[in-house]
Order: C-alpha cells, then structure tokens, then sequence
C-alpha cells in the first residue's frame, strides 16, 4: 500500500508539474512573442521612414490644443477613429511605436549598404554599441537574411529589421534590453513560482495522500490479519482430518477415497501455507542484516526429513560472508518455498548456491527435473504450475511469493530449464 | 513406549491418541496444564505438548521437563512461537501443524534417539 501510494504521489507530482509548465510556457512564450512584435512594429515604423522616425512623430503633442476624445463622443473625432486615444488599438501604450515619445527613448541604430555594398551609419542613436560594432552586426545580418524584410533577435536583447528601399538595403536595430526587463522578471518570478507550487502540492498531497489511503492500508491490514488468523485456525482440523484418514485407512484399509482425501488435505494445506505467506508479505515489516548461508541452512536442516524422505540428495555451496538487508522472516519463508519447491518436483538432486558477482548476491537453486528446455518465467505467476506439477501437491502460488519478497528487497528472479535442470536464479 | 500427548483440541487428541497407539505404545492424554501436569505422575517417556495449551506455562513446564531429564516435542502453530522458546528447546523438539502422523513419527524416532541429554537440554 505504501508503494502504490508513492506512486499516486509521484503521479500526482507529474500531472502538477506539467500542468504548471504548460500555463508558464504559454504566459512567457505569449510574452516574449508580444514582445518581439512590439519592436518588429517599431522596426516597420521605421522602416517607412528609412530607418529613422519621420519628424511629425517626434513632435510631441500640444495636449492643450489637443484633447484626446474618446471616438464617437460629443464633438470628439468620428466613430472608429482611434487616432486620438492614449493607447493604440495593438495596446502599446503611451510608450508605443505611435507615441512622440518613443523617438526619444529608442535607443537604436541603422546602417544602409547602397548599390556598391558599402555600409554607411545613418542614424546613431546608441550608446551600448559602437560605431564600428554596428557597422560589423549590420554587415552580418544582411548576409544571414537571404530574404527582404527580415526580422529577428540579435546579440541577446537586440531586435533588428533588414529591408530593402529602393536601391538600397537598410539594417534598423533597436535595443531591447528595457522593454525586455519585466519580461526576463516575469519568467524567473513564474519559475520560482513553479518551484514553490510543486514544494506546497508535494507536501499538500503527502498530507492528503495520508489521510486518503489510511482507510484503505487500514483495510489492507485488516484483511492481512484475517488471513493469517484463518491460516492458523486451518493448520489443526488439516492435522485432524490428516489422522483421522490414516485412522481409517488403518482400520479399513487404504481406499481410492483415502487417497484423494490426503491429497485434498496436502492441496489445502500447501494453499493455506502460500495463503499466510502471501499475507505475511509486508512491506512495512523491519528489515536487518542477515546471513544467507544461515537461514538456508536452517531451513534445509527443518527439510532434511522430508528431502531423505523423497529421495532427494540436496548439497549447498555457500560463499562465506554473504549477508542481505531483508526481513527475515520473509527471508526463512523464501527458503522454506524453494525448498518445498525441491522436495516436491526434484527427481533425485538438488543444488544449492550462492556467489557474489559485480556487487550483487546470485542464489542459484536448482534441481533435476522432467521438464523440456526452455525459459519458464511464467512460474512465477499466480496459481501457474508447470507439466511435471499435476500429480504434486500445491497451489501455484509457492514461487509467486517468493518473485514479491525478492522484488521488495530490490533483487528479481528468473528460471529456466536447461539441460534436465530446472534452475531458479535470485539477484539479489 | 508411554507418551503423553496434551492439546486443547478434543479431535485432536481423539485421533492421535488412537495412532500413537501403536507398537505397543501406552499414550496418556491431556487437554490442559492442570491435567497435564497430573499426568506426569505417570512418568511418560515423551511428551507431545501443545505450545499453547491452555492454562499452562510452557516455559515452566520445559525447564521442569529440563530438570527431571524428560523428553519434549512442542506442538507449533506459528513460527512465532518457536523463537520464545528455542533457548531451551533444540531444533529438532519442534512440530509445526499441520503435521501427518508419518511426520510425527518421525519426529518421535528423532527425539527418542536423541541422547538423553541433548533431547530436552540445549
């Protein structure tokens, strides 16, 4: 449960993140392009002019001759003449290409290169720029644009227009830099604004992730708990139904009937062992160092009996010193199903092994078997038993458990057939 | 052979009584601390208990059986269980359920041909 509430989070975390890059992405990228045609309209302006302003619009207005009126009012200007307002109808402003201010704040120059192809500064209105740097930019723009009218950023905050008048090829660049300033504020306001809203949604949905999946790990456990009570509540009447059959058997004689009965009764116990084991399975259970050699040998010293039993010879090649973080209970359980594992489906031998390679713990467990070569990952699945499984007792689910406790400790697990071998590989 | 065999579980101890009976084997029931306790007076060989029968101190009764050199096989129904007492108990005195009686016997071959001293103390 705390891994799929991780996920809701990292989810959640995603769908947040993209959706705020997506609203910063359209705010600063409109803002940016608005602000790339602002100065193409200043540029086109003076484009008309040359590369300079026309001596009516750096005039300034004689506002006590010249009342803006607001079109269509009483004795104002004509509906749908805008010509007097504040404000132009693309929303420049005072400080817009229309205004007679503007002449005065551009900083700009323009350079024109006549029929020969030689460059001449006609108007030099720069200080960030020197004459012989203008002349060289100027020069390289007007080798770059392959068409008229061209424009673009130049130099970082520098918007230029090459354009053709007449015989002549003007190259008019306006410094940026000002009018670019709130834009560069903006866009490092909303990054950090973006930091901050995915900090405040990361902790929020922590918070609201808690609170939302508590019912549901409450649940989880509930039904964990109820699991593995039913599991010991199961083990005594499968012991008594056990005895009473050989009982029977004893007295009667074993029968077709007797023998289906301890199958059944090895079925459900072996269900009923895979059933505490799967619900024992807890992500939250401690872990701590332990050594592998150790809880395999134990559990092949519980199997010893009943691996003689079978005829089965099992031998172990440990590599000293190898130890593994892991809950070891849900350790002892892995060795217990890998040894129950041989027990049931090895023909007569068993291996074994451990090795460290490249930093990682291989335990390799194999045996003899039935099977025809190949890879059979699918044995790790729920309720998944292979050819040589039909008259064995068992549910499917002994490897299944075992694939979730080795991924819950970071490893995985592969098996294959080779050679008359079933072998069973855990990366660890 | 004389067992003692203690569990809660009347079927239980129904039919394992019954299939202990055999190779002239005298079996002893109990079915609580109390009751098991007053068995001992029948000096049995070997106790097949319970780890939670009720009303008895399972840790008592092994470090009694310990001291009067008395042979134990502790019934288990977790594994939980088995490390409150593996101090005192060798590896091979444990049963997990569910068990079939060829389990058991086996496990009662092993514990008798133990050493006397090795069977109950550690």
């Amino acid at each position: 449960m705390r891994e799929v509430r991780r996920k809701f989070v990292l989810y959640a975390m995603l769908a947040v993140f993209i959706l705020l890059l997506l609203i910063l992405s359209i705010i600063n990228v409109t803002n940016f392009t608005m602000a790339a045609a602002d100065a193409d309209a200043i540029t086109a302006m003076l484009a008309e002019n040359k590369g300079r302003f026309s001596e009516k619009k750096n005039e300034a207005p004689d506002f006590a001759q010249e009342t803006p009126q607001m079109p269509g009012s009483a004795g104002g200007t004509a509906p749908g003449d805008f010509s007097t307002l504040p404000f132009s109808p693309n929303g420049f402003g005072p400080m817009g290409p229309d205004s007679p201010e503007t002449g005065f704040s551009l900083r700009y120059f323009t350079v024109r290169f006549g029929k020969d192809g030689d460059a001449k500064l006609t108007v030099y209105q720069i200080a960030a720029v020197s004459e012989e740097e203008a002349l060289a930019w100027a020069q390289s723009l007007k080798s770059e644009s392959k068409k008229n009218d061209v424009t673009g950023w130049t130099h970082g905050t520098y918007r230029y227009r090459c354009y053709t008048r007449g015989d002549s090829v003007f190259v008019t660049v306006i410094d940026e830099g000002r009018e670019l300033t709130p834009s560069y504020r903006i866009l490092i306001i909303s990054l950090i604004g973006m930091v901050f809203g995915l900090l405040i949604s990361f902790l929020f949905l922590t918070y609201i992730s808690k609170r939302l999946f508590k019912p549901l790990e409450d649940a989880d456990r509930k039904q964990r708990q109820f699991i593995l009570e039913a599991e010991k509540e199961f083990k005594i009447p499968l012991t008594v139904i056990r005895a009473d059959t050989e009982l029977i058997e004893r007295e009667n004689g074993p029968s077709d009937y007797t023998s289906s009965i301890h199958r059944q009764v090895s079925r459900m116990a072996d269900l009923n062992r895979n059933l505490g084991n799967l619900a024992l399975f807890n992500e939250s259970a401690p872990s701590e160092n332990c050594s592998l050699s150790t809880v395999f040998e134990t559990a092949a010293s519980e199997a010893a009996s009943a691996l003689e039993t079978a005829g089965i010879r099992l031998t172990a090649e440990w590599t000293e010193g190898i130890t593994i973080n892991a809950n070891p209970e849900a350790l002892k359980r892995i060795a217990d199903e890998l040894l129950d594992n041989i027990g049931k489906f090895a023909v007569s031998d068993a291996l074994i092994r451990s090795e460290k390679h490249e930093g990682r713990i291989i335990l390799t467990v194999s045996n003899d078997c039935t099977l025809p070569d190949g890879s059979c990952d699918n044995v790790f699945d729920r309720f998944i038993r292979l050819a040589n499984a039909e008259d064995r007792p068992g549910a499917g689910l002994g490897l299944s458990f075992v694939k979730d406790a080795v991924r819950q400790i970071g490893g995985r697990v592969s098996a294959k057939v080779e050679d008359g071998r079933f072998i069973l590989q855990l990366f660890l | 052979m004389k067992l003692l065999f203690a569990s809660a579980e009347r079927d239980l101890l129904l039919c394992y009584s019954r299939l202990l009976q055999t190779e002239g084997r005298e079996v002893l029931t109990a079915f609580d601390g109390p009751q098991l306790l007053s068995q001992l007076s029948g000096s049995p060989d070997l106790i097949i208990a319970d780890a939670a029968l009720p009303r008895l101190d399972t840790a008592g009764l092994i470090r009694f059986l310990k001291n009067e050199g008395i042979r134990l096989i502790l019934l288990l129904n977790d594994k939980k269980q088995k490390n409150a007492f593996r101090e005192n108990l060798p590896e091979e005195a444990f049963l997990s359920y569910p068990f079939s009686p060829e389990e058991l016997e086996e496990k009662i071959r092993e514990t008798m041909n133990l050493t006397l001293g090795k069977a109950v103390i550690s």
